[in-house]
């Protein structure tokens, strides 16, 4: 059977209502569900309605409002759970732990301890090589997408036109606009935001 | 003091750059060619990064993954985000982390699936629906009260014209 025929893929099916399944958001791009097999309570599948098998292949426009909504979900959840912060994942391809033929974006409530594997190892690398990786990669990203400016970008830092203390804010503003104070955050206190 | 990854944006040592977005190497990597895709400006949280600008790290995260894909022949990435102190975020910059995957690379991410009793879930459920209806709720007020600002600019821009041509 060949799952990238939408009429075989289980994802598809999700998005054609054709499944059972505890739907939590919809808009014109995708569906929200609970994951059947959570990796801890919340756990959301945020489902492309278009069939792609992987992120490479969703056009711009889509994969901005498919990142947007991940945000949302992402702060439904921490609203919901009073969480202490979430992890936003995707696997592209089988080596990635790919396991549908139909890209999804995990988001899943985390808080210390859980024990989810989604800890991102640290290993110290040899300069010269790292340097080699990034002449190799931008060179690549260059010839793909068309340069960009590789000179001392100083003036970027203070994109906006701001230069005030403003760049690294104890308070950020979410996009519903509801203040947070960063090092609330940091003392996982989260709960008190209801 | 401008933070580790604000530093990086100064240097100018970045792979790709949008208009709001730029991409370093992670500097201790978890496998070879680990990239970070990061707001140029500072945000210490995903719920800070305001939408315009998490808009333009999507087209860089997936331009980055096709781009190792091709200079580093890699078989896959993740993408990951770990937001939060309890997600184990440990930089005060917010990051996107897009990770080459190759057969044997040590690499494994995944969760034991959990089960929870269904009148649990159900209640959960509401609840979550409840918070997104609030949500979508104020964002519908502030796209109201946006347009009215527009509206309002706008009829200054006319009189403003009118004005103009009511000069001889």
């Amino acid at each position: 059977m060949d799952e990238n025929l939408p009429q075989n893929c289980f994802f598809c099916n999700v998005v054609a209502g054709d499944v059972g399944v505890r739907k939590v958001y919809e808009d014109q791009v995708s569906i929200a569900v609970l994951d059947s097999q959570p990796a801890s309570l919340g756990h959301i599948l945020l489902v492309p309605k278009q069939h792609f098998t992987v992120m490479q292949q969703i056009e711009d426009e889509t994969l901005a409002k498919l990142f947007v909504t991940a945000k949302k979900l992402s702060h439904a959840l921490l609203r919901t759970l009073k969480g202490e912060g979430t992890s936003i994942f995707i696997a592209n391809g089988t080596v990635a732990g790919q396991k549908t033929p139909h890209v999804l974006v995990h988001i899943i409530p985390r808080k210390e301890g859980d024990g989810i594997g989604l800890q991102i190892p640290k290993n110290k690398a040899d300069p010269q090589s790292l340097e080699q990786t990034r002449q190799s990669v931008a060179k690549k990203y260059a010839e793909m997408f068309g340069s960009h400016e590789t000179g001392t970008e100083g003036k970027s830092v203070t994109e906006g036109g701001s230069d005030s203390q403003d760049d690294h804010p104890t308070h950020v503003k979410s996009s519903d606009g509801e203040v947070m104070e960063f090092s609330k955050i940091k003392r996982n206190d989260w709960g008190t935001r209801g | 003091m401008a933070c580790f990854e604000c530093n990086l944006v100064e240097k100018g040592s970045a792979i790709a750059k949008e208009k709001h977005a730029s991409a370093f190497l992670h500097v201790l990597p978890a496998t070879i060619g680990h990239t970070i895709v990061i707001p140029t400006r500072h945000y210490p949280i995903l719920e800070g990064v305001p939408d315009e600008a998490f808009e333009n790290l999507a087209p860089l995260t997936k331009k980055i993954s096709q781009v190792l894909f091709d200079a580093l022949e890699c078989q896959g990435t993740n993408i990951l985000i770990n937001n939060g102190t309890g997600a184990g975020q440990d930089s005060s910059h917010f990051m996107i982390h897009v990770l080459p995957r190759r057969e044997g690379d040590g690499l494994h991410f995944g969760w034991r699936p959990q089960s929870f009793p269904e009148a649990y879930l159900n209640q959960f459920e509401e609840a979550l629906k409840t918070t997104l209806q609030e949500s979508a709720k104020v964002e519908q007020h502030h796209a109201v009260e946006a347009l009215k600002t527009l509206k309002e600019t706008e009829s200054t821009r006319t009189y403003q014209i009118h004005h103009l041509r009511r000069i001889p």
